[in-house]
């Protein structure tokens, strides 16, 4: 037998040789007790520094050193043509994978999930001017910052309901409103039709729980909210999914009798019914809601908008369906950024992972904690 | 070994430092299977394995948490020569009994000599003639060739500058083809 064989051999003890499952997972469980009862240290000054230090050495470790170091000093002198070439810079420009690099750093700065979540929201801003100043022959490119605005989303999503702040709800309401603009705006080729609808229905969502969030603030007295404020706000909620039903009508009128009419469940009712009376359904909802913020009764008027809004995803879904005709499956989106993806996978210990939003398949079915009835209390 | 897991540990030993049970966790998930693998080849039976290794985790939380002055500049480095520390001790304390049938999974199946050259060298014949070389000799090899350290990180652990390391590698290689009947 040869050397390599021999080391070969040797190599393959690794994967052979291993502690038993059980004792391995039993030794954990018991070493965990065991360490439980100590109570953990707070760290003193030089400590954070050292750990926020370590973490920005793990961000730009693997990062080519002269475009960061280019960049660094063209920021720190303020040489104007390299600071707007880094700013403005896309996928493919020699700048992007810094840009995005400096943008890990600064997450990584970031220690509450409230801050977090807030730059979060302006990555997710940016990913989408990117995709807008992209030219519509950057496919690839395209669907990769749809992913990635769909991730700081989620992160974002994940953040507000961290906190449960109505304070940081209402600059989320803000910035979402401003998205949901953005993003009605979007041209969007065939590619990118999947990730494009999930960052619809993810940036909804987020409207929607900042606003759950104000609500309950005001129901609880907190941060002096004016019941104006929280009326308009949502009326305007409702004005948005009226115009969504009154959109959706149209394309039930024009479905083809030929085809089988689209039918929605209804929740509320344990029910199945034809798109048309779910799409009233909805309004009588939306109705309702309106007669309470009235009577300022917000929190109820807030469940009959959600309400609403459940059954109008839902006859969207229905109908996009029954309109799509049996087709292949669209291409994968696998779009690559150059540079690595802001968004660190580490969640830290107190918090929840977000929602994988790609795993959405049909742009019909949004992910699956799209039932907005999120931080309502009665 | 590379920059990024070097930061990354030193940040889980900062947390460890602190009470942070899931940096804990991480190491432990980590490293259990390679340091189990280094005490099994030295002590022979499973369950004194185990307690070793499951001594050795303890001893690293209890160094880090109550000792304020605690400094671990390589947790691999540092752990595995725990490891040998807690085996020296054994070693010490208690009467070697060595039996090759009391080895977790190894059996000879051969006398070394009498292994043909045509016959395909199997995994346990290696590591029956892996429990025959001397305990530094072994510690070595398993450390180059089955966890796939350096020298220098070898070194470190040993406590040999990586020159002598070297030549002890190639020694023990040496050794062990022997005693597989190669040479």
């Amino acid at each position: 037998m040869s050397d390599h064989k021999l080391f070969n051999q040797l190599k393959e003890i690794q994967v052979t040789k291993r502690a038993p499952a059980l004792w391995r997972e039993q030794t954990r469980e018991r070493l965990l007790t065991l360490t439980e009862t100590q109570t953990s240290r707070t760290y003193n000054f030089s400590e954070v520094v050292s750990l926020s230090w370590s973490r920005v050495r793990l961000v730009i470790s693997p990062v080519p050193i002269m475009p960061m170091l280019v960049v660094m000093l063209g920021l720190i002198f303020g040489y104007a043509p390299i600071s707007q070439a880094y700013s403005a810079s896309l996928p493919g420009n020699l700048f992007y994978p810094v840009k995005r690099t400096v943008e890990r750093v600064e997450l990584s700065l970031r220690s509450t999930p409230a801050t977090q979540g807030l730059f979060h929201l302006k990555l997710a801003e940016r990913r989408l001017n990117e995709f807008n100043n992209l030219p519509p022959s950057a496919t690839p490119a395209q669907a990769g910052l749809l992913r990635d605005y769909n991730i700081d989303l989620s992160f974002a999503q994940a953040s507000l309901q961290a906190a449960d702040d109505s304070k940081l709800a209402m600059q989320y309401d803000e910035v979402a409103t401003e998205l949901e603009n953005k993003l009605a705006n979007t041209k969007v080729s065939p590619n990118s039709q999947t990730s494009y609808n999930v960052a619809v229905v993810l940036t909804d969502k987020l409207s929607a729980t900042a606003l759950a969030v104000l609500v309950d603030a005001h129901q609880n007295g907190q941060n002096g909210l004016l019941p104006a404020a929280v009326a308009q706000r949502l009326e305007s909620q409702i004005s948005k999914i009226q115009n969504k039903l009154n959109n959706m009508e149209n394309r039930i009128s024009e479905f083809p009798e030929s085809k089988s009419a689209p039918r929605v469940v209804l929740e509320t009712k344990q029910t199945v019914v034809p798109a048309k009376e779910a799409s009233r359904e909805a309004k009588k909802s939306l109705t309702e809601a309106m007669v309470l913020i009235q009577k300022k009764e917000f929190t109820l008027a807030l469940q009959k908008v959600q309400e609403s809004e459940d059954i109008t995803t839902k006859t969207e879904a229905a109908i996009t369906k029954a309109e799509t005709p049996a087709v292949a499956t669209p291409t994968e989106e696998q779009g690559k950024v150059d540079g690595a993806t802001t968004t660190t996978p580490e969640v830290k210990p107190n918090e929840t992972a977000p929602v994988n939003p790609e795993k959405v398949e049909k742009p019909a079915e949004p992910t699956p904690s799209t039932n907005t009835n999120t931080n309502v209390k009665q | 070994m590379s920059l990024t897991r070097r930061i990354e540990e030193e940040i889980l030993l900062l947390k460890i430092k602190h009470g942070d049970q899931q940096a804990f966790a991480t190491v432990y998930d980590t490293y259990v299977d390679s340091l189990f693998r280094f005490v099994a080849f030295r002590v022979r039976t499973q369950e004194l394995a185990q307690d070793i290794t499951s001594e050795l985790f303890l001893k690293l939380w209890q160094y880090l948490t109550q000792n304020n002055e605690a400094r671990v500049k390589n947790l691999r480095a540092y752990l595995y020569q725990v490891a040998r520390n807690l085996i020296a001790d054994h070693y010490r304390s208690e009467q070697k009994t060595l039996s090759l049938e009391e080895a977790i999974d190894i059996g000879a199946t051969h006398a070394p000599g009498q292994l043909s050259p045509e016959m395909r060298l199997s995994l346990r014949d290696i590591e029956s003639a892996l429990t025959k070389l001397k305990d530094e000799w072994q510690e070595v090899v398993v450390l180059a060739y089955v966890e796939g350290l350096k020298p220098h990180e070898i070194a470190i652990i040993i406590n040999k500058s990586p020159a002598a390391t070297r030549v002890i590698l190639h020694r023990a290689l040496q050794e062990l083809k022997k005693l597989l009947g190669q040479l």
